[in-house]
Parts: C-alpha cells; sequence; structure tokens
C-alpha cells in the first residue's frame, strides 16, 4: 500500500496498543529495563499527553511506536493489526531539537521524508512548501536553518513530521527549549492544527501545565523501569486557552497529575528545604 | 580583493627575505642562486620548451594518482568509518603502508608495474591514500548522532544514510585530508620519479644537479614544484568554499 | 675566516685524532695543515695512491694532513670550489661542464691517463666502427655523467645521435644484469670493474674504447680557483705526494693494497678481486706508458672539449685553458 493510499484510510488517525511490552537495552552501566510489561491503549484520534520525570521511559516510549526500536517482549500494534515501520508515512516524528540537516534549504528539509521514500523533488517541494504555510514558514522555505529563531526551526521540524500527513504524530517534548510564552502560544497552535485536521496524537512533556492545556488523556509514567501508573481523563472543553491554569476544573486535574507523581516519583519531587 | 593583495605582498617579502640572505651570506650562484638568477634561467627553460616537457609529466602523475589515490581513499575510508569490524581488520596493514618510507618502497613498485607511467601514478596515489583515508573515517563517525536517528525515523536506508547524512558530513575533515593530500601528491611523484623516470621535474632536478652543474635550473623545478603544490591547493581550498556550509 | 670555512678544518682536526693508527705521526717540529680530500661514492681499491701517500707521510713531507671524505659527484665539485673541501677527483667532462656552468675549479693533475669508460659487449659482438650500433640496445646507469658523454661521443663518432640507438637506464648501476639476461646488447662500463664482474659471472668480454675514436680525458684531481691563487705551493705539493705514490703502486701493486687494507679494512675479505681490480686500474693510470705521469693531456683534453661542443654539453663560453692548470711538468702530446 502506497503512503498516500493509507494515509488516506486513516484521515481520523490510527489507533495505537501496546501490550505487554518489555524493552532492554544495554547502558554503561549494563543491562537496563527501560520499560517492562507496560501495556497501553491509545484510542485513534485522541491527543495523549505522557507525563513523568527523565528516566521513565516516555522517550522509549515514544521510538516504540515510530518504529526505531522493538521491544524484547509484547508488541505493538498500529491500527488494523501491524507492527510499525519507520519511514512508511504512517507515523510522523518531530524531536526536542529541531534536527534540521545544515546544508539544506528549509524547503528541502521539510520535503525530506518523501525524497526519501522516493519521491521526485519536483513533486515533494510543493507539498513541502504546502506544509510550511500550515506552520506559518511560508517564506522560510528558502533560507538555512542556521538563519532560523529556535522556535521557526522547531515549527519546520513540526511541518516536516507533517508532510506526509501522517495518521499518527509524535511529539517528544517539542516546545521544550523554547520560552515559556511561546511555548504557549505554540501548544496553541498545535492545539488549533490538530482540531482542523484530527489524527492521533502522542505527546511527551516534563510540563503538567502543558499535559493539561493539550491532552484528552494524561498517561503518567512510573520511575524506571516504566509502566504506565495512571491515565487520567482530561473531559475540559476545546479549545482551550492558555488562561487554562485559573479554571477550577482544570485546577484539579492539575492536582490529581501532580498526586500520581508525587506518589510515583517521591525521592525527585521532594521540596529542596525542610520548612 | 584583500586576499590577492595580500597574497602579492607576502611573495614579495619572501623575494626580499632570499635575496637578502645570499647577499649578505655572499653564497655563490652554484650554492644558492640569487631570485634574479633563477629567474633569468626559468625565462630561458620556459623559452626552450624545457620546462613544460617535464612539468607536464609531473602534472599528469600528480592529477591521476590524487584521483586514484583520493577516490580509493574515500571509499576506503567510508568503509573503515562505518563498520568497527573493518576497521579493526584493515587499520595494521593501512597503518604498516604507511610507516614504511615510501622511498624505500618506490624502486620496488616501479618493477613490478613496468617501470612507466603506471608505477608511478600507484606510487603516488599511495602516497596520498593515507591522509584522505583517516580523515573520511573520522568525518563519517563525526556526523551528528541526533541527525543520525532523524533519518533512521524516516526509513533511510544505510545507503542513503552513507550518501545523504554520513558523506556531507564529513566533507570538511574529508576537505582537510584532501588538503595534505594534495601536496603529499607533489612530493610523491617526484619520489616516483627518482626511482626511474626518464622525465619529469623529479628527473629534471636530478639532470640539473648531476648531469649539468646548474643549480640554478635546480632551483627553477624547484620552484615550478612549489607553485603546483600552492596551486592544486588553492584549488582544493576554492571547491571546498563552494561545496561546504559556512553558517 | 667566516665560520663556515672554520667548520670543515675543525673536523679534520677531530678526524685526524680518530683515523688511521697506520700514518704515522708527523714530524714534531711541523705543524700540519689539515686538509680535506673529497672522492666519488664510497671507499675502494682504486683510491690506493692517495691511502698509500697519507699512510706513508707523503703528504705530510709537504706540509699537509689529508682527511677523505665520501661524497656524490655533483656536491663534490661545488665544495671543493666553494672552499669546503680543498681537493677532489672528478671526471674531467664534469669539469667541462661545470666550469662552463661558472663553478670556479681547475683540473691540475692527470689521475687516469686512459679514459675510464668504455662500451662493453660479449665477444665477438662488439664493432669497431661506432656507425654499426644503429638500432642496438644499450644499458647506462643514466643520461648524466662521464659513462653518458662517452657513449654519445662515440655514436657522433660514428654519425649516430641518441635516438639512433635504444638507451636502457640503470639507476642503480647494475647495467651487467642487462647485458647478462640479454636486456641490451652493450653496456658502457668501468673498463677496470664490469669486465672483471662479467668474466666473474662467465661472460667473456670485448671493448669499444674512446681513444681512438673520440679521445676523452680521464679524471683527476681538482682544486678551486681561490686555493689555486691563494696557496698555490700546497696544491703543487699534493699532486707531487699524489704522483709520488701512484708511481710506487704501478711498480708494487702489493703496495697500493695493503694501503688500502688499512684504509678500508673490508677490503681483505675479497683480496684477491681487489688486486686484480687494482692491476687493471694501474694500466688505466699508466696509458701504455712504463710510469704514470699526471701530466695533462693536451691533445685528449682539446679533442675532447670539441667532441663535448658538438654533442651541445658545453657551449664554448668559457675556454679551455681556464679548465686546466698544467702543474705536473712534461706534457704528454
Amino acid at each position: 500500500m502506497t503512503i498516500e493510499a493509507r494515509t488516506a484510510r486513516a484521515a481520523a488517525g490510527l489507533p495505537v496498543r501496546l501490550e505487554a511490552i518489555t524493552v532492554r537495552f544495554l547502558a554503561a552501566s549494563g543491562q537496563v529495563e527501560a520499560l517492562r510489561d507496560l501495556s497501553l491503549d491509545i484510542p485513534a484520534g485522541s491527543l495523549t499527553v505522557v507525563i513523568g520525570p527523565n528516566g521513565s521511559g516516555k522517550s522509549t516510549l515514544l521510538r516504540l511506536i515510530a518504529g526505531l526500536l522493538r521491544p524484547a517482549d509484547g508488541q505493538v500494534v498500529i491500527g488494523e493489526g501491524t507492527g510499525p515501520r519507520a519511514g512508511d508515512g504512517r507515523v510522523g516524528l518531530a524531536f526536542q531539537q529541531p534536527r534540521l540537516v545544515p546544508w539544506l534549504t528549509i524547503l528541502d528539509n521539510v520535503a525530506l521524508p518523501l525524497t526519501l521514500a522516493g519521491t521526485s523533488t519536483e513533486e515533494a517541494r510543493p507539498r513541502a512548501q504546502a506544509s510550511l504555510d500550515r506552520v506559518g514558514l511560508a517564506d522560510a522555505g528558502g533560507l538555512r536553518p542556521s538563519q532560523l529563531s529556535g522556535g521557526m526551526a522547531q515549527r519546520a521540524g513540526l511541518a516536516r513530521a507533517l508532510i506526509t500527513d501522517p495518521p499518527i504524530l509524535l511529539l517528544d517534548e517539542p516546545f521544550s527549549a523554547l520560552d515559556a510564552l511561546t511555548r504557549e502560544a505554540f501548544d496553541g497552535e498545535l492545539q488549533r492544527l490538530w482540531m482542523d485536521r484530527p489524527r492521533t496524537v502522542v505527546m511527551v512533556t516534563h510540563s503538567v501545565g502543558e499535559a493539561v492545556r493539550m491532552a484528552d488523556r494524561i498517561v503518567v509514567m512510573t520511575a524506571r523501569p516504566g509502566r504506565v501508573a495512571q491515565v487520567i481523563p482530561v473531559d475540559l472543553p476545546r479549545p482551550r486557552p492558555a488562561t487554562l491554569a485559573s479554571d477550577p476544573a482544570a485546577a484539579s486535574v492539575d492536582a490529581a497529575v501532580r498526586a500520581v507523581l508525587a506518589e510515583v516519583h517521591p525521592p525527585e519531587l521532594t521540596p529542596w528545604l525542610d520548612r | 580583493m584583500r586576499r590577492l593583495a595580500t597574497t602579492l605582498l607576502s611573495l614579495a617579502a619572501f623575494l626580499v627575505a632570499w635575496k637578502l640572505l645570499t647577499a649578505v651570506m655572499g653564497t655563490p650562484d652554484y650554492i644558492l642562486p640569487a631570485p634574479e638568477v633563477v629567474a633569468e634561467r626559468a625565462v630561458r627553460a620556459i623559452g626552450s620548451g624545457l620546462l613544460w616537457e617535464h612539468t607536464a609529466v609531473t602534472l599528469s602523475e600528480i592529477l591521476l594518482g590524487l584521483a586514484v589515490g583520493a577516490a580509493t581513499a574515500i571509499a576506503v575510508g567510508v568503509a573503515l568509518g562505518k563498520s568497527v569490524v573493518i576497521e579493526r581488520v584493515l587499520s595494521p596493514y593501512i597503518v604498516a603502508a604507511q610507516s614504511v618510507p615510501i622511498l624505500a618502497l618506490a624502486p620496488l613498485l616501479d618493477i613490478w608495474f613496468g617501470g612507466g607511467l603506471l608505477a608511478r601514478v600507484l606510487i603516488c596515489a599511495l602516497i596520498v591514500f593515507f591522509p584522505i583515508a583517516i580523515a573520511t573515517m573520522v568525518g563519517i563517525r563525526s556526523a551528528d548522532p541526533l541527525l543520525v536517528e532523524m533519518f533512521r525515523s524516516l526509513g533511510a536506508t544505510q545507503g542513503q544514510l552513507t550518501a545523504r547524512l554520513e558523506i556531507p558530513s564529513a566533507l570538511p575533515v574529508i576537505f582537510g585530508g584532501l588538503r595534505v593530500g594534495v601536496t603529499l601528491a607533489v612530493i610523491g611523484a617526484v619520489v616516483a620519479e627518482w626511482a626511474g623516470a626518464s622525465s619529469g621535474l623529479g628527473v629534471l632536478i636530478n639532470i640539473a644537479n648531476q648531469g649539468l652543474f646548474d643549480t640554478p635550473l635546480m632551483f627553477v623545478a624547484l620552484v615550478t614544484l612549489a607553485v603546483i603544490g600552492i596551486g592544486l591547493h588553492g584549488l582544493v581550498v576554492s571547491v571546498e568554499r563552494r561545496l561546504i556550509l559556512r553558517p | 675566516m667566516s665560520p663556515r670555512r672554520l667548520f670543515i678544518p675543525v673536523i679534520a682536526l677531530l678526524l685526524v685524532g680518530c683515523t688511521n693508527e697506520g700514518s704515522p705521526s708527523p714530524s714534531p717540529s711541523v705543524t700540519l695543515r689539515p686538509v680535506t680530500l673529497l672522492l666519488g661514492f664510497q671507499p675502494d681499491v682504486q683510491f690506493a695512491p692517495f691511502y698509500l701517500a697519507q699512510q706513508k707521510g707523503y703528504y705530510a713531507n709537504f706540509g699537509l694532513d689529508v682527511t677523505i671524505e665520501y661524497k656524490g659527484d655533483a656536491d663534490l665539485v661545488r665544495l671543493v670550489a666553494d672552499g669546503q673541501a680543498e681537493f677532489g677527483v672528478a671526471d674531467a667532462t664534469d669539469v667541462m661542464i661545470s666550469r662552463t656552468a661558472g663553478i670556479p675549479i681547475k683540473y691540475v693533475e692527470t689521475i687516469y691517463g686512459l679514459f675510464p669508460v668504455a662500451l662493453i659487449g660479449p665477444t665477438g659482438t662488439v664493432p669497431t666502427d661506432p656507425a654499426e650500433l644503429a638500432g642496438k640496445r644499450i644499458g647506462t646507469p643514466g643520461k648524466y655523467g662521464s659513462s653518458w658523454h662517452a657513449l654519445l661521443a662515440l655514436l657522433h663518432a660514428g654519425g649516430l645521435t641518441e635516438a639512433d640507438v635504444t638507451i636502457r637506464e640503470y639507476p642503480q648501476f647494475n647495467q651487467v644484469e642487462g647485458l647478462l639476461n640479454g636486456d641490451v646488447d652493450f653496456i658502457t662500463g668501468f673498463r677496470n670493474n664490469e669486465p672483471l664482474r662479467l668474466a666473474a659471472q662467465g661472460m667473456q668480454v670485448d671493448l669499444l674504447t674512446v681513444e681512438q675514436i673520440a679521445p676523452l680525458p680521464g679524471p683527476g684531481v681538482i682544486v678551486g680557483d681561490a686555493l689555486l691563487a691563494s696557496d698555490k705551493a700546497i696544491v703543487t705539493g699534493f699532486v707531487a705526494a699524489t704522483l709520488q705514490a701512484e708511481t710506487e703502486i704501478a711498480a708494487d701493486p702489493q703496495q697500493g693494497l695493503d694501503a688500502a687494507v688499512v684504509a678500508v679494512p673490508t677490503i681483505e675479505a675479497d683480496r684477491d678481486v681487489a688486486l686484480s681490480v687494482l692491476n687493471a686500474t694501474i694500466e688505466l693510470w699508466r696509458a701504455g706508458a712504463s710510469a704514470p705521469s699526471g701530466a695533462i693531456n693536451d691533445a685528449a683534453w682539446t679533442s675532447g672539449y670539441e667532441t663535448m661542443r658538438a654533442l651541445l654539453f658545453i657551449d664554448g663560453s668559457v675556454p679551455l685553458d681556464e679548465m686546466i692548470e698544467h702543474l705536473v711538468k712534461e706534457s704528454i702530446s
């Protein structure tokens, strides 16, 4: 099935199911279990936020879904019972850093997923331009990555992730390197993009506020070896403004999340000094 | 424009220093000729066609040796860079080949390969191989791992990874190796000629020195070799400037 | 004295302390002047006269303490001209070329009365008329030096040029191998060397020499113009002492062999070969006379000068009489 046909069928996104996943890798200190016996259902078209401190396996989770890792045990199922395969156009991945190729123009950077899959540059470039338009970088195509600000570069990375119109979009702390105000603005834009064109979104973050602003469901991870501690539904209406923090309903979700975090990762979240 | 001016100025300073040295030391022309003596001899050598006859030979050895040596070195360097196993297997031989003085190997290679242009091109290629191969290997390994992961996430094959990420990433280091290699190619051509050629600038040095007792002519050959080296190096630098992005 | 010029005498002084237990100590009342003699390539039995003259004190009789060093021909000529060494032994044809190129040296004493290089080939194949060399394959070390000059002189006398024969170069000086395995028809070689080596390998050879066809002067002693102008007495003394030793060895080769062994102990390992080389060498010194004369062979020089001019090795801008100095009486004509 071509990328185009597959993505046409999955207009509202694909569901993702992780069944009893165990992931091990070899670190300098020896064998490490990043995830152990983790199971999670991600409904099609939902915006799921995964939260937890460093080392809880959040990024590993994303890479599993992207097809960059294979589990030692268990399986990942995308859509109707197939495993993930990197580069098949069903999954778009945006990283914490823009990860743009320095010697290519922004346009060619965004076109990269298509050109690597065999599409000609003549065909790929207009589609890359359209993707840039959607993230508000219509005039940046001819620039080089070094000429972009941090926020623009991050948006370009997002445009690249969206160029195949993937039914699943994975975001690994996409805005954590930006300042707080820009971050709030980008969260809002991302939300708008998703509402215009629904797809399954899985987003990893450290920020409880961001999780509450963005998520349909918040997945709280345990410490290593990671599994799901709790899934907290967020039934707040959309679109959710940046001032959400003051809304009492939001505040209670915020508190619920923090309670689980405190339970699961007490040492990191304890105040520095005894009062 | 400023670059040209500084080059000319430094060249003038060099010539003045040279002239001063010969004047102060009082060295005779058959030991250290003054620059104008060398220049006059050069004019005669150019006019008689002697200089071009030998320069053409050496230039062809250098260019062919560079082409063969650099191409092989980059290919081997990519293999070394991508596979730790290959590096472990090949390294001892590559280092050994580099450590044996080329001056000792050249006569053997000359005999094995029939003593003609092929032998000299191979000797030249051998001498440029090592720095370019190592530079390529280091450059390939220096590709940003974050970009490597990004490429993998897009389903890139090993070939696409090598061609579209690793090699372009390695270009600055590869060009560093090429700069060194280009000057070594000049040395390699001369060493190859000394192993048994009948024409070329290396041969001209010998003819001038031993046959003609013409020290100024020997210096003309040396200066020509230097000019070739400078010219090739400048060529590499200008290609580098065109190919490699400077942010 | 410039610092450069002090260097060689100082080194010579140091070397005097460590060389040659065989050399007799000079008479205590005379301080000897240390001088350097440059000989080509490496120690050899052919340099016996110099070894003998130093060991028997002939140089000391003229107030000289001679230290011998070995250099390549090209450097040798330049070092003597520049005064970094006092004496050297060089090929006459190289003297013509270097003097024309502006290097201020003069040839003052003949060591080899006969030109030592000849064309060598298997017995029965060597023509007496050089015109018959057309189309042959000839091996020679390289396109420079006395072997090359002699070869081209022979060809020229036969109306031929380099283009009429096939030249094969042997930069490692192993052209005998080419003759033995048939890669070439003839080779250039030294009359007191290659024929002996070939005979030892089982090949008898004939020679085509230059004397009757295109006479060239043989190697001899050279000095720089400056030394000749400032210290002619030293030069005549050196020349006389050398001639004395050469004459003695020509009469009694064993003396020469013994002196050579003292100076170059490795010769001991093959005394017989060394003796045959020395005997052949003595014939070249004597050139058919009863004893070596050392005098400059004007006929050979004049003819040789013209030949080198015809071959375009020299352009005639420097006249012959600037290249030689007649220090030894009675020139042979």
